[in-house]
Parts: C-alpha cells; structure tokens; sequence
C-alpha cells in the first residue's frame, strides 16, 4: 500500500499541454461543478442535420440505419426522414457527437452546453483541448467519405514488373554483355580501345619481384655454398 | 620429367628472344617491326631474359602466389566502404564472397602452391595463410561492423527458454 | 509542425497497412454474425406480415413473420439504465422507452424501421410510472401510495401536454405490486384475498370515478391468493388470479363483465374478423407436446390444438397472435429466451430464433478430437511395445488403411463432422446464456451442434454481471476419453452451487448435474492432471471449506499442495485475500490465508490475470545497444483496478499489480479525476487498462510494462517468493478516440507472433490496435530509437482498415473471447453482445501460410518455362559450338 503514493506519471507531451491550458481547465472544471449540482435542473437537447452521401452512393434507407452517439452512446439520437435528429434530455456539459454508419465516415464533433443553455459546437481536438475550431450550430454532418475497411489487392502489371530494381539490375549487365561484344567487333573502336589499353599501361615493380630476389640473394648464396660443399666432397 | 621438358622449352623460348632483341637493338631504326609485334612485348621479354635462373622465376611465381591475398587487402577495404552497413542482398552477397575467397583459398592451399613445386615453399605458403587470415579478418570486422555477429545477449535471446513456474494461482473476484 | 504530424500519420496509416491485411473479397469467408434482438418482452404481430418485438436489450426490431429474420432493428440507449415501458403497434410503432425520470417516446415507421417522430421529458420523480396509450393519448400515472395518483397525458405525437397533470385522490393505493393498468383504466385490488375489493378509474376520461366492486361479488370466495394482471393486447380486459387459475373481467364504465372461462394468465386475444379469440397455452402437456387452446370469446366455443414443439425448457408463453378464419399465427417465447412462430391449424412451428444467444455470459473455445483416421495412427503410439518389427508393422497397416480410405473416398464424410483440421481452426465454441441454457458453435458456419438447457439455475452476479465460470477439465485431444468441461452456476431458489459437467464436442452431459450443498465462493482448475489426463476442480465454499471434484483428482492436489495457491477478491468486503493448501491432509482439505490486501473505501470495480494458456516466447526487450532487458514475466500476477470516490479529486483509480502467491504490491499507480468505463488487459509482462479522463475529457489508454533488468535472477525457474528486487515498471498513456466497450489481446499458440489489444468500441465496430504502438517507449526508447520503434503519438488512430469486423457493426458488446489456432499466426475471436461475431486475426499477418492469392500456377509455369529454355539453349548451344568447330 505504500506503493499507492506513487502517481502515474503522464507523458511530457501531455504535461506540457498541462501547462499551457491550466487555465483554461480551471475555468472547465469549476463549470462542471456547477453543472452537477444543477443535475436536475437544465436538460437541452443537441439538434442537426445529417447529409448522406451524394446521390449515386446514397445507400437506400440510410435514414434507419444510421444513429448519433453522444459520449459513446450515453446519449443517443436517429436520423429522421428528412436527415435531421435530435438528441434529447441532455444536460449542460461537454460532449463528443459521432454519426454511426457502417458504411460512412463523418467527423467527430464537440458539443458544449453551458448552464445557461448556450451551445456551441467545435472539431474535436483531443490533444490541445482549448483550441476551438467552431463549427455552425445546429450541426451539419456531412460525410468524409466512404469507410475504408478492406486493402485493395496488388494487381500484377508489366509496369511494375520492369522498374523493379532488381529486374533492372539483372537486365541491364544482360545487355551490356550482349551489345559490347557487338561494338568490338568494330575494329575502329578496337583500335581506340587497345590504344587507351596502351596509354594505362604502365610500369608498376611488382612486390613479387623485390621479395624473390631478396631471398633469392640468400638462396644463391646457399646454392653456391651447398656446390661449394658438394665439390669439396667430389 | 615434365618440369625439365618445360624448363629446356623455356630455354629455347628465352634464347630466341634474347637473339631478337639483339637484332632488334642492332636494327631497330632502319627495319620496320614485323606485323603483330610489339615493343613492349619484346621489352618485358627482354628482362626476363636478363633473369635466366629458372628456380628464380619458380620462386617469383610462388611470390607472386603468396602475396596475392595481401594484395586484395586495400581492394577489400574499399569493397567494404562501398558496400555499407546496411542489410541488403547485396551487402551480404560481398560479405559473403570476403568470407568465401579466402577460406576457399585456405582449402585449396596445396592445389594452388602445386604448379610452383619446389622445396622451399613453406614462407610462401606461411604468406598466403596470412594473407587470407588477414581478408577472413577484414570479413569478420566487417560482420560486426554489420552486427552480423553473435555477440551481444541479444543475440541469443531466441533461445532463452521461458522459465518454468513454481506456483500457480488460481480464484477471482467472490462470487457471493 | 504541422507537417511533420502529417507525417507521423501517414507513417501510421503505412504500418496499419503492414498489419492488417481483409481484403473485400473476404468478406465471410473466415467470419460470421448472428444477429439477435434480445430477450423479447412486448411483441406483436402486425398486419403487414411483421411481428415487431421490444426487447430487454432496449432493442426495438421487426422480423419477417415468413422466416423470422430481421427486418429492421433500432439499438436503443443502454439497457442497464433504460428499458423499452411500452410497445404500441398501429401505422406506426411506438415505443416509450427510459429510465430514471428520462423517458423516450418514439414513433418508428413499421417497415424501414426509420424514425418518423420522437420527443422527450425528463421527470424529477425518479419512480417508475405507469404508462396508457389509447386514442393518441400517453398517459403517465405515477401512484403516490396511500394518497393519490398523478396522471399526466400527453398527445403521443408530439408531446404536447394536454391537460396538464391531474391528481385522483387514491388512498386505496397501497401497495404496488396490487395494481396494474389494463387498457385505459388503473385498478387496484385492496388485499390479496378474496375478501378485497376491486378499485378501477379510466384515465382518459376527464370525471376521474372511480369504481368499487367487492371480489367476492365478482369471481366468488375460495381461499387462496389473488392477483390482477392485464390481458396482453386486450383492451381493458383484466385477470383476476387465483391459485393459478384466471377469470377474464372485461372492465366498463359501469360494472365489469366476467366471462365465464377459466384461464391460464399466459392467455394472449387475437382479433378474428369480428370475433375476439382468447389463446391460451396448457401448461401441463408432455415437453415435446404443446397444447394450444383458443376460445371464443363471445360465444366460447373452445378448440383444442396439439402440437409437436420441442423445447426441454419447457413452457411456451404466447407473446402475440393473429388469427384469419381458423389459421392462425403465434407468436411465442420460450423459457430459454427463444422465440418462435406456430402455425394453427397446421401445428407446425414456422422458425425459432434463439434469442438467448443475445445473452451471452460465457465463452469457451474447444478443441475437436481427431478423425477416426488421424486418431487410428496417434494409437499407433500408444501401445509401448518397444518391439521393433510390430511397430513396424503397425506403421505399415496403418499406413494401407489409410490409403484404402483414402482410395475408397469415405473421408469425406467423416471431415465434415466434427473433427479437428490441419490447422485447428475448426473449433466448438461453448457459450452459456444468462437463460440457463448452454449451446455448442460450430467455429466454421455458427451453427448451433448441440444445446442443453439447465433448469432452476442462474449464473453469479459478479460486478452487476452475470458470470458463470467454464473450466475444460480435459480436452479433446486425450481419445477415447471424452473430452469433458465443467460449468459453476448456482440455484435459482437456495443460491447453493449447481456443478454441470458435460462433453463440450456433443454436449452430453457426465454425470448428473451436481447440486451442491453450499454456496461456491470461488473455484479454480488445478494445473495438474491426474492418470486420466483429468484436471481437478477445487471449489471453496461460503464457509471457507475447500473440495475438490472429481474425488480422483485430490491426491494429486495433495502431491502439488506446496504449489497451488489461491485466492479470493471480495467485491462486497473489499478485500484480497491469499490462501495456501500446503496444511491440507487426506482426510480434509485445508486453505490456510497467508495474506490480506485491504482496498479501503475504494470499490472493486476489475481483477484481470494473465490467460493460462498464454505462453511468452520472447524473454526480453532488445535495446538499441543490443543489449537485452528482461522480462518481468510473473504468471502469478492479479492485475486490481478500485475506484474510488474523492472530495477534491472525484475519482481516483487506482491500478495494483499484485503477486497472489505473496501478496506483494508489485505495482501500483493512481490516476485522478477519472472514471469509468474501465477496462483491463494484463498479459505478458505488461499492462493495459482505459480509463475516462475527466480532467480534458477524453479516453485514455495506460499501459505498464514489467523488466526484471539487464540479468535475469534465475534463468530456468519462476518463483513469486524469491524476489530479489522489485521490476522496474515503464509507463506511457496515450488518448484514444474512442469509448471501449471491452478489450482483450489476442493470444496464439506458442506468443511468437505480435500481440494485439482487441476494442470493441460503442460505435458498433471492433478496432486492432497493435501492442507495438502502445509499448512504454521509456528511457531507453526515447534515448535511441530501437529499430522498427515507432514514435510516440499522443492520440492513437483507430484506423477504418483496423476494424475486424468491418461494417458489420455489434452494438452492446459484453465481452470477446480469444482462443489460439494451432497455427501460430492465426488467433480465433469471438465477440459477443447483442450480436455474436466470429473471425480470425493474424496479428503478424499469415507468416506460416502461402498467400491466399498466392499464384501456383504461375510458379509452375515459370518453372516448367525456364526447364524447357535451358535444354532448348543446351542444345543450340551444342550446335552452334559444332559449327564453329567446322568453319
């Protein structure tokens, strides 16, 4: 239990956003105070209007299947007929507005309802909580665009074939041995080729060289030694 | 047998070289060269000629045998640097053929001292081993630089077994 | 900055992409759904071939009346805090629905489900009202007991309050449970015997008379208790039950009129033209017989039908009919939730919809014996003969006969059973419902294999949630012995403990069902098995006595004593509590406490552990130094989350990893201002739990991971009490843009492959989120990037392509469960809410298997090709080599 002092220590990251928005937190939290003491007294109800795709993808009864969460579903409103929903009984507060489709992606909006029933609605920014982007209220949610689920098969193109590095790699040594022998047999080019050949040239004394006679100096005297002895035997 | 055949063939072929090229000093502005000849040819041939100790060119032979991988060495080097420290195919193809060449070499040891056959080959061959200790070294540094080695605990991490437990716990929250 | 943010994102969207990898044309070829609507509690069938149900689940759903399936369905607020009050078909449906004072009053169009109107009223009396609907008038009556009612109607439409609220003194309100509304009027019996009188008022009507009658006048004096209960879909028709018998009242302004019958109160009218008919089903009918009866209500003609309806959890209640000449339409619902269509005359029943699967409470995945083949060759190495020539021998029969089968072509049949495949990703899935009735899954279709139905028994309440804890005693893969699961309920009536034991592949029971005669305050499955491949069962009862089931397994607990431990959290006392068995003797078994963890005022609100099954592959944590830092790997880890309430601070949750071998704090942490939903994952060495940040307003993900350091105590053993020195904990928090519903992490055979954190999310979807992207970078990640380390973001993405269930959304998920394939790669999940949802993960991809679109006829070709080519230029080179010889 003496272990429960120690407190989790957030992220710089989210330290540093601490930081800045101490203020402004101060100003939410003693809002929210007020909110709970007053739990019975203001309920409001968040109204808008959701748009469907556009038209060749407007899925068929869309209206039905589509349903707005507020806080992860506390809070739950449906699309009538004509696209507009209103999500009721909520009291003042901050919320997070998402449209539900299985097929649709809309954007996450923030509700805020002060005590005196005044809202106003911004993009969600989880990280820097205080940066307000407005957007009109009554909200207007429209799709970002068709849900992603699925990766799209890699289709097999010739294209991608050729500009493989390695396809490049092993083809272009191929034609360099196959078209270089073509241009030697043109005997000009021999010519100038053998010249360059002649103008590299150049003497080098080789290490072989040096170490051979400098044993071979040792060695020949051996030599002559060992004949020396070899006649003196005779 | 076929040394001494080899070495009488020498002979001739360097005595009629030499006779050449003493035309050749003899002769040299008032006759053009034949068709196919070249000066520097007759140039090297011409030192050669200078050395007519057989057992000096078996020896130089061998030398030049001994010293190739040492040779190899700066070529190595610079294979390395092109090669880089990352891990690719190609990197590892060139490790490899640092790796290759010199134990290939190192195992075919007699077969390469063979044509040079002489008593006194052992320097050489000392050499040679060297030299290709010398490259496997410049592979194995290379490794590392790679960390292709084996040489941290991390390294064998894959093989530490997980540890058999002593207890086991079993219950939860009460269900009453 | 901004761009570098870009960045890190799309650098995100790439790796997701390295994960997941559902391509469209997969859809339902690993996966299925079942959909349900839940436990239906007002339904009715409507003219237009539809019966419209409001369920407990707080679903309102129209399903086919041809062939039971959904037609459309609303998923409405929580079902914890609201339920559907009322269901009123017409043109439209209406619902009222709410709880709390918040109430919900909907119109739906009946046949896109759409919504045509709704409006909203919050009430300061919390009470649970009375609701009337007649005439496009709501009525809401809330009873003061002893004083009077409040009666506040409504025009149904649009909320618009008519007469604003009226009050009727009712001193003869004094208890509840004596009234009821039926049709337009509110009545009340005065006393649960046949000397009471009968109070009734219509609430529509602006005099507000109330009627008295006594009810001896109306169905006579006998003794015996009585009830009132509205006729379902009557109008203004009212039982009056009396020891199981009902009389039908008929209440009008002046005197109610009683019919001459005698009822069950199960009875349901149905309109027939003109005529009223009353259906009625007889309760004491043989179980697979049900007999319906339909009376006249007018001229009281009877008719008496008998139908084969299997069902052993018995009782068929008729929820809804409809009658046209002599044919009619029930609709009915059984004990065990499910619901179904008879047809009368014809008895035959349409479809059955099993709703109880809409209420799962428990999961478990099990594997399927060998084929008869596969098991034949497995028995091969049974016998220990040692001789080498009858090995020899067997392995020969056994290989012809294996050859005759397959050249006879019989093996079809016998796959397509229940029997395990090469990868073990055919499996039986086990659930339980909160309805009592157990059901096998086939993992491939979702087919129901077998069901089995527990009468008088219901699961634990654990947390304010049903539990009825699984335990596989033996698995499949010991043949011929019966693979063989045991289930821990407890009785309706004496709470004692219900022990259930059966075959999960066919479902049969072992055994009877055993009642026990205590309560079961916790049980564990011992690790060791006895001759028979048996695990035994150690139950610890109210009073702290310990046994063990089956008897056979108790000296094998005795040998292991000095090692099993256990130990007990209590959600009420708030208080961890330890236990060893090491002073168990033969004669009694014996759990001594060893250690005490008190939790304050903090409430209990999760205790995780790791899945038993779960194995650790990697040891360590390679460095960007390459040094490796080892894993706190305790398999005997609790992970504890409490909350509680603080004055400045309004809730702290507080997460403990505890060793429940010693009792030792390992970790602990202390969050402030934050709340629920919490939701716990402990696995490996880490852990992670979410949490609802009230401070910014947003949810959160923490996660702790557990090293031992740079050298590991001891290499080959795992002791919980030698504790050098306490782990060193890394921490990080991440926002999540999402509400968790529940989460758990995938788990595969032997844990080569990547772990990922299953989240169902409110929003219907449930999302992947790599553990790679949730690791504590700590110290040493943030020094020096490690390779394949992904930086730090704050807010996690939640990725559509992450979604494993693509736009099959689940609402209300309660739970998912996990079980490893036996192909390392592949782990099998199943979700669980409203819905069921089954589908496989490759965290890692499928590394061990060929690419579904792997192309095996180009390989082969281009095989084929370039052997063809060489022996083409072998030989053109051999010529043209010739002819340059020749030249």
């Amino acid at each position: 239990m003496v272990m429960h002092k120690m407190t989790f220590a957030m992220n710089k990251h989210l330290l540093i956003f601490n930081l800045i928005f101490v203020t402004y937190l101060k100003v939410v939290s003693s809002e929210n105070s007020i909110e709970e003491d007053n739990d019975t007294q203001g309920r409001y109800l968040i109204e808008g209007k959701v748009f469907p795709a556009d038209h060749p993808f407007t899925p068929p009864n869309w209206q039905a299947s589509t349903q707005l969460h507020v806080n992860g579903g506390e809070y739950i409103g449906f699309v009538k007929e004509d696209g507009s929903f209103i999500v009721h009984n909520i009291p003042s507060g901050s919320y997070i507005l998402e449209v539900l489709h299985p097929e649709f992606s809309y954007e996450q909006v923030r509700v805020e309802i002060n005590s005196k029933g005044k809202f106003r609605a911004r993009k969600v920014n989880h990280i820097q909580t205080s940066a307000v982007v407005q957007v009109p209220y009554p909200l207007k949610l429209k799709p970002l665009g068709k849900t992603r689920y699925f990766q799209i098969r890699e289709q097999w193109r010739i294209t991608d074939f050729l500009f493989n590095p390695m396809i490049l790699m092993m083809f272009l040594p191929l034609l360099l041995i196959m078209i270089l022998p073509k241009m030697l047999n043109d005997p000009e080019t021999k010519r100038e080729m053998e010249q360059i050949g002649s103008l590299t040239k150049f003497e080098m004394p080789e290490v072989s060289d040096y170490v051979t006679n400098f044993l071979a100096g040792t060695s020949q005297t051996q030599h002559a030694k060992k004949n020396a002895k070899n006649k003196k035997r005779q | 047998m076929a040394t001494n055949k080899l070495q009488s063939k020498r002979f001739k072929w360097s005595l009629d070289s030499s006779k050449c090229s003493k035309l050749s000093s003899i002769n040299e502005s008032a006759l053009p060269a034949p068709p196919a000849y070249s000066t520097s040819g007759v140039l090297s041939s011409g030192e050669v000629a200078k050395k007519t100790d057989a057992s000096h060119l078996i020896m130089k032979k061998s030398w030049e045998v001994a010293l190739a991988p040492i040779k190899q060495v700066p070529m190595n080097l610079f294979i390395m640097y092109m090669a880089g420290n990352s891990i690719s195919i190609f990197p590892i193809m060139m490790v490899g053929m640092l790796f290759m060449r010199p134990i290939q070499a190192l195992f075919q040891l007699n077969g390469t001292f063979k044509t040079v056959e002489n008593s006194s080959v052992i320097g050489q061959k000392i050499v040679y081993i060297f030299g290709n200790l010398v490259n496997i070294g410049l592979a194995l540094y290379k490794c590392q630089s790679m960390g292709l080695l084996p040489t941290h605990s991390s390294d064998w991490l894959a093989f530490v077994e997980p540890r058999v437990r002593q207890e086991y716990i079993g219950g939860g929250i009460m269900f009453s | 900055m901004i761009a570098t943010k870009n960045f890190k994102y799309i650098f995100l969207i790439y790796l997701f992409n390295i994960s997941y990898c559902l391509y469209e044309d997969q859809i339902g070829k690993f996966d299925w759904k079942l959909n349900y609507v839940g436990n239906v509690k007002f339904g009715t069938i409507d003219s237009t071939k539809r019966v419209i149900v409001a369920t407990e689940e707080n679903v309102i759903a129209s399903l086919s009346l041809k062939n039971g399936q959904i037609l459309w369905r609303q998923v409405l607020e929580n079902p914890a805090l609201n339920q559907i009050e009322l269901l009123h078909v017409d043109k439209e449906v209406i619902t009222v629905s709410g709880g709390k004072g918040t109430w919900y009053v909907r119109g739906w169009d009946s046949s896109s489900g759409s919504l045509l109107w709704e409006w909203s009223f919050y009430m300061e009396n919390k009470q649970r009202p009375y609701w009337i609907l007649s005439k496009g008038q709501l009525v809401h009556i809330i009873p003061v007991l002893g004083s009077h009612i409040e009666i506040t109607s409504y025009d149904v439409h649009n909320g618009r309050n008519n007469g604003k609220t009226m009050k009727i003194s009712t001193p003869w309100v004094t208890d509840l449970s004596k009234c009821q509304t039926a049709g337009v009027y509110w009545t009340c019996i005065s006393t649960n015997d046949s000397s009471g009188q009968l109070f009734y008022t219509d609430m529509l009507s602006s005099a507000n008379q109330v009627r008295t009658f006594p009810i001896q006048s109306l169905i006579g004096s006998a003794p015996g208790h009585i009830e009132i209960k509205p006729l379902e879909s009557g109008d203004s028709n009212l039982f009056l039950i009396r020891n199981n018998v009902a009389r039908l009242l008929k209440l009008q302004p002046e005197a109610p009129h009683v019919y001459p019958y005698s009822l069950s109160d199960k009875a349901v009218t149905a309109f027939n033209g003109d005529q009223t008919l009353l259906l009625q089903t007889i309760q004491n009918s043989p179980t697979n017989k049900l007999t319906i009866q339909t009376i006249e209500l007018q001229e009281g003609t009877e008719n008496v039908f008998e139908m084969d309806y299997t069902n052993e959890a018995g009782v068929a209640n008729i929820v809804s009919a409809v009658c046209k000449g002599t044919a009619c339409r029930i609709f009915v619902k059984s004990n065990d939730n499910s619901v179904s269509l008879l047809q009368l005359p014809g008895g035959k029943v349409s479809w059955t919809r099993e709703e109880g699967l809409s209420q799962v409470v428990a999961v478990e995945f099990f594997e399927l014996p060998l084929s008869e083949l596969d098991a034949s060759i497995e028995h091969e190495f049974d016998s220990i003969s040692g001789d080498i020539f009858s090995t020899f021998y067997n392995r020969i029969f056994s290989q012809i006969r294996q050859l005759l089968v397959v050249l006879s072509g019989q093996q079809g049949d016998s796959n397509i059973g229940m029997v395990r495949d090469e990868f073990g990703l055919h499996k039986i899935i086990v659930v339980v419902t909160a309805s009592g009735r157990l059901y096998g899954l086939d993992s491939m279709s979702g087919n129901i294999v077998w069901s089995q139905y527990l009468k008088g028994v219901e699961g634990f309440s654990v947390l304010g949630k049903l539990s009825v804890p699984l335990f596989v005693q033996r698995s499949a893969r010991y043949s011929p012995l019966m693979a063989q699961c045991a289930a821990l309920m407890k009785d309706k009536i004496t709470g004692h403990g219900v022990m259930y034991t059966f075959d999960p592949i066919t479902g049969q029971s072992i055994g009877n069902i055993e009642r026990l005669p205590y309560q079961i305050e916790q049980a564990m499955l011992l690790p060791y098995e006895d001759d028979k491949h048996m695990k035994g069962l150690l139950i610890m009862s109210d009073n702290y006595e310990v046994m063990v089931y089956p008897s056979s397994a108790k000296p094998v607990l005795l040998k292991h004593a000095s090692s099993i431990f256990f130990y007990t959290a209590g959600s009420k006392s708030k208080i961890l509590q330890g236990y060893n068995l090491v002073h168990s003797t033969t004669d009694s078994l014996k759990a001594t406490p060893t250690w005490t963890l008190n939790l304050g005022p903090a409430d209990l609100i999760a205790v995780n552990v790791r899945p038993s099954s779960e194995r650790v592959h990697s040891q360590g944590r390679v460095l960007a130094d390459r040094s490796v830092l080892y894993k706190y790997v305790n398999p005997n880890l609790l992970a504890i989350a409490t909350l509680m309430d603080d004055p400045i601070h309004k809730q702290v949750l507080s997460i403990y990893l505890v060793d429940g071998v010693t009792g030792l704090v390992v970790y602990s942490a202390a969050h402030k201002r934050v709340g629920k939903p919490v939701h716990l994952v402990h696995s490996e060495n880490w852990l992670v739990y979410s949490y609802y940040n009230a401070r910014f307003r947003r949810m959160e993900l923490a996660t702790v991971e557990l090293y031992e350091g740079p050298t590991q105590s001891n290499s080959t053993s795992f002791s919980s009490h030698a504790v050098s020195q306490l782990p060193h904990p890394q921490t990080q928090a991440y926002i999540f843009p999402g509400t968790p519903l529940a989460m758990l992490a995938t788990l595969t055979e032997r844990g080569i492959t990547n772990k990922h954190i299953l989240i169902a999310l409110s929003s219907g979807a449930v999302t992947e989120v790599p553990w790679a992207f949730l690791e504590p970078r700590g110290p040493h990640g943030t020094m020096n990037m490690e390779e394949g380390y992904i930086p730090y973001i704050p807010e996690l993405p939640i990725p559509a392509e992450a979604t494993i269930n693509y736009n099959q959304s689940i609402p209300q998920v309660r739970g998912i469960q996990v079980a490893p394939a036996r192909l390392e790669s592949t782990c099998l999940v199943l979700v669980y809410g409203l819905d069921l949802f089954y589908t496989r993960v490759t965290p890692s991809k499928t590394f061990d298997l060929l690419k579904e679109d792997f192309d095996h006829w180009l390989i082969a070709i281009v095989l084929i090709g370039l052997i063809v080519a060489s022996y083409i230029t072998k030989r053109l080179a051999s010529r043209k080599a010739l002819k340059l010889a020749w030249k």
